[in-house]
């Protein structure tokens, strides 16, 4: 079953191969093999060839394995807090050097620019790839926390729609709420 | 622990999003369609589904900077949708909520995100005009400020024997605080001479005070809990016929989704029903002292009055499903520890029921939790770096987030202090280790009290106070931790609640 190969054609016409596990990685992959509709190719008008590349290497990663890839997509923190039976502490270790792996091997596959990064959010959401979907969304949260206005504009290419009396008024609404202290 | 919930949720919702009933999706397209035609996308290479998403996961203290981004922007960052995103998504952020009362008794709320340490102050409750019926007597179109709760309770009760000098000059004071459904309340208090219905809301989403339907009462100093994802209200005060005070043993529940008032039986006060003489019945005003909801009930705290006298009589629970009151155990009642006269306050932290007991010495307390096995308080915390205010209203407050319990009090600079305590999990655990750690923790601050016979804890600063603390804590098996201090002048505490959203 793991050698089963499967065919994805991009929007723009290119193919390109993928194994089943790590297809499955795919909530929307998933359904069609389990739907059983697997006659050659299947193809996904809405992922470009720039990109299915770089899909079916995070799932290539992630594909298989469903407890671990869930922790690191979260940015590392185990929020289900699972609390295992048998508790094994050289399990555990195991599971920290696997989860240090991840995150650097996460590092470097993030390293793209931002239309690439726009366009795997799209290509995440569309194919239901819950862990690469909190990864790139949570890149793109990163370029909001503790920016300015300005900087978060500049982040995502926004022009400022207020006319000058609204903003105005936010920056008299800014000062107002300027007890934004910080504590140390 | 809502994170597992949500996460799910978040899945679930999403991969099932062509089975959502039609109107469902409808209304879904229709927003979004919406939030095209009239506003260019938050991020135009984004479908705004998308861009929600990383909305939701920014930390709400940049949520000021990103409503000035754009007016798509402000839109979605005031929008439910947000934040009930931010449910699913288990993003949701605990804040501290800090209600303090300046000189002129005015009412100021500040909030505290414990993860930045960052504060901010709250819009203030707005001027209002509060049209008493004119049946009851009163001027009918008064204006006024919403003053602080400046009152102690014993002076009320002083009222009850004809020395109502004071009352008639205080505008405002014995609002109830509350927080339910991710939105704070303040709720009655006395304004001049008589006792208010109204209720005041503030929504952190929209940042606004509004004003919401009116208990069936006025009441003041009344005690609230929340239970069920509902807000109730017990007893307090109010001003009958001729200007005499009343104890109420009245209770009503507000519904933050119907937005309406429901009744609650009343407080039996069982106890005071069996006072020896009609003299003494009549001396003796039932009043509850203190409320906590706690296992699926409200627990609340009552006492007889007589100023300047006060006897506690336990209390009385309330079930909800049996809809009726019953008494409450003994050992509940008669160790619930008072902050002073008239006030039992308490916090819910995981489950577990805790309260100050601010003891005989000056600058110290103990903290305790109740222990519904064996029906008594125990301590859990020996020591806690509070300093003598018993000339304050509001020495100290408690507050539960984080999944700690916190306490908050001003330090020698009269700063605002939160400090939260780590308590660790064996205390809870079993009766045997939370009784040997009780003897522990009575050994070690004994050791401390004669090393220290005259001033213990110094509390120059609070930095000093949590050094000192922190070295104590190996004894005791307790950090404390300060989370945040700020010096907001002559502000003295009132009330706090916590918010997650």
């Amino acid at each position: 079953m793991s050698s089963t190969k499967i065919f994805l054609k991009s929007s723009d016409d290119k193919t390109f191969e993928i194994d089943e596990t790590a297809a499955r990685a795919s909530e929307t992959l998933k359904n069609i093999i389990d739907g059983g509709c697997l006659d050659g190719v299947i193809p996904l008008p809405n992922v470009s060839s720039n990109i299915l590349p770089k899909v079916i290497e995070y799932c290539k990663k992630h594909g298989g394995d469903n407890g671990s890839s869930k922790k690191i997509a979260n940015g590392g923190v185990d929020k289900d807090k699972e609390i295992l039976p048998d508790y094994d502490e050289e399990e555990d270790k195991r599971e920290k050097v696997r989860v240090d792996e991840l995150k650097k091997w996460e590092e470097e596959y993030m390293d793209f620019d931002q239309q690439v990064l726009y366009d795997l959010m799209l290509a995440a959401n569309y194919l239901h790839i819950k862990g690469l979907l909190d990864l790139t969304v949570e890149k793109a949260a990163s370029m909001i926390r503790g920016r300015t206005p300005d900087q978060i504009r500049e982040n995502f290419n926004i022009n400022s729609d207020f006319t000058p009396e609204e903003e105005e008024e936010m920056i008299l609404i800014e000062d107002e709420w300027d007890d934004e202290w910080a504590f140390d | 622990m809502g994170a597992v919930l949500s996460l799910a949720g978040k899945w679930g919702s999403s991969s099932e999003y062509s089975e959502v009933p039609q109107n469902e999706t409808f209304k879904r397209q229709r927003m979004s369609s919406g939030f095209n035609d009239e506003n260019p996308r938050l991020i135009s290479s984004l479908p705004d589904e998308i861009s929600m998403q990383i909305l939701a996961r920014v930390p709400r203290i940049c949520y000021l900077s990103m409503k000035s981004v754009s007016r798509s922007w402000n839109i979605a960052m005031t929008s439910r949708e947000l934040f009930n995103l931010r449910k699913e998504l288990g993003t949701t952020e605990e804040w501290l909520y800090i209600l303090t009362k300046v000189d002129d008794d005015k009412l100021l709320w500040y909030a505290l995100d414990p993860l930045s340490r960052k504060w901010q102050a709250l819009p203030p409750i707005p001027n209002f005009a509060y049209e008493e019926e004119s049946k009851n007597g009163f001027s009918s179109n008064r204006m006024w400020n919403v003053f602080g709760s400046s009152i102690k309770i014993a002076d009320i009760i002083r009222g009850w024997l004809g020395r109502k000098d004071g009352l008639d000059r205080t505008p405002f004071c014995g609002c109830a605080i509350g927080a339910v459904d991710g939105c704070l309340y303040v709720l009655g208090g006395f304004s001049r001479s008589s006792a208010m219905k109204c209720v005041w809301r503030f929504d952190p989403v929209l940042n606004v005070w509004s004003e919401v339907s009116s208990m069936s009462i006025g009441r003041a100093y009344c005690k609230t809990a929340i239970l069920n994802n509902k807000l109730y209200v017990v007893g307090g005060v109010s001003r009958g016929l001729g200007g005499a005070i009343t104890p109420l043993q009245s209770a009503e529940m507000f519904d933050p989704h119907t937005g309406g008032w429901l009744q609650v039986p009343s407080m039996p006060f069982s106890r005071a029903e069996v006072l020896p003489t009609a003299f003494l019945a009549d001396m003796l005003k039932p009043i509850a002292t203190g409320m906590a909801s706690y296992r699926g009930r409200l627990c609340v705290a009552q006492s007889l009055y007589s100023w300047p006298f006060f006897v506690d009589i336990g209390g009385e629970i309330y079930d909800p499903e049996m809809d009726s009151w019953v008494e409450m155990p003994i050992g509940m009642g008669e160790g619930w520890p008072a902050r002073q006269a008239g006030t039992k306050l308490s916090v819910v932290v995981d489950g577990e029921l805790y309260a100050l007991d601010p003891s005989s010495s000056l600058d110290s307390g103990k903290i305790k939790m109740y222990d519904h096995q064996e029906d008594a308080w125990k301590v859990v915390v020996g020591k806690v770096p509070i300093r003598d205010f018993t000339d304050s209203e509001s020495p100290y407050l408690l507050a539960g987030f984080l999944g700690k319990l916190h306490v908050i009090t001003k330090d020698a600079n009269h700063e605002i202090a939160v400090l939260q305590a780590g308590l660790h999990d064996q205390v809870s655990s079993s009766p045997s280790t939370s009784s040997s750690l009780e003897r522990t923790v009575g050994a070690s601050s004994t050791a401390c009290d004669s090393s220290m016979p005259s001033d213990v804890l110094p509390m120059t600063t609070v930095e000093s106070a949590y050094q000192q603390c922190d070295s104590m804590a190996q004894a005791e098996t307790v950090d404390w931790k300060l989370i945040a201090t700020r010096n907001f002048g002559s502000a003295e505490l009132v009330s706090c609640q916590v918010l997650d959203i």
